[in-house]
């Protein structure tokens, strides 16, 4: 049965925080790393940016599975996602749409012409779950 | 030995995040509320919260591998520790005074970006310490965001 994100979780998606991932390579090396966008795709699956071709990106074509967490800092929680990797876009809605979001984050920071999209990579959701922080004093 | 440009990093930080993978390959993430790096300049002493301890223990016990990384917001210097599990234990009193320190370090760097978030909002993000893991530092990666990142820190041998 397929694991379907909840509603809740979409406002948190596109919340600006930034996410963090981890994947591991074929013989067995974790890797985490800060991601800027994680795309609500449809209920089960999500779009994170291939914008370099980094650790994460060669990890995910050698072993697919990989962990997201995003951030509801006013929720006071997290979000975590596991997710495997199912194929690129470099065409179309969801690709233009993080184009246009990495592009703006690009300009604000500075980094225009460094950031750049190269595809948007299709995950599918294998379980999605909240945890909420306990407040500190 | 960790190079000193990393070990002064590693006292202005402000956030961090941890991986470990388990006996299938399969990834895990684990927030991190505390780092220190111990005198021999090669042990990092990781400290997670109550909830990220799922898979934590038993991964790295299975393997040993253990992925951290640290980052200084605003800016987003941000390198990854990559090395092995040492050992483990409960969290203590110097913990908990090592993670507060960390915690005003970064509610004063996000504040002025927070817009409506509420103080406590950030406060609650660096969550109270419950273990503290020693990972034997054996690579260090630059992954401040741009064509950089990725590039291998040179840790050099004692």
């Amino acid at each position: 049965m397929d694991v379907r994100l909840p509603a809740a979780i979409r406002p948190v998606l596109d919340n600006g925080i930034p996410a963090l991932m981890v994947t591991c390579s074929a013989d067995g090396i974790p890797n985490t790393t800060v991601i800027s966008q994680v795309y609500y795709v449809d209920d089960t699956h999500v779009a994170l940016s291939f914008q370099f071709f980094n650790k994460t990106i060669r990890n995910v074509r050698e072993n697919p599975r990989a962990h997201v967490t995003v951030n509801d800092m006013p929720g006071l929680s997290l979000w975590t996602l596991e997710l495997e990797f199912d194929h690129s876009e470099t065409t179309g809605p969801v690709f233009d749409a993080m184009d246009m979001v990495i592009e703006a984050i690009a300009s604000s920071t500075g980094m225009s012409g460094i950031f750049k999209l190269r595809a948007a990579d299709i995950y599918k959701v294998l379980s999605v779950e909240k945890q909420s922080y306990r407040p500190n004093a | 030995m960790i190079p000193a440009k990393i070990v002064r990093f590693l006292e202005y930080a402000n956030v961090a995040h941890a991986g470990t993978r388990d006996a299938r390959l399969v990834p895990h993430g684990h927030s991190v509320c505390g780092w220190i790096l111990a005198p021999d300049y090669r042990t990092l002493t990781v400290i997670l919260p109550e909830g990220a301890q799922a898979h934590l223990i038993e991964s790295l016990e299975d393997n040993g591998q253990f992925a951290v990384t640290v980052e200084k917001y605003p800016e987003n210097e941000t390198y990854q520790f990559k090395g092995h599990y040492v050992s483990h234990r409960p969290a203590d009193q110097s913990d908990v005074e090592l993670v507060q320190g960390i915690r005003e370090r970064f509610i004063q760097a996000v504040l002025p970006y927070a817009g409506e978030l509420a103080e406590g909002a950030l406060r609650s993000f660096i969550q109270r310490p419950a273990i503290a893991v020693d990972m034997e530092v054996r690579e260090i990666y630059e992954q401040t965001p741009g064509p950089g990142a990725g590039a291998r820190v040179s840790v050099a041998e004692a």
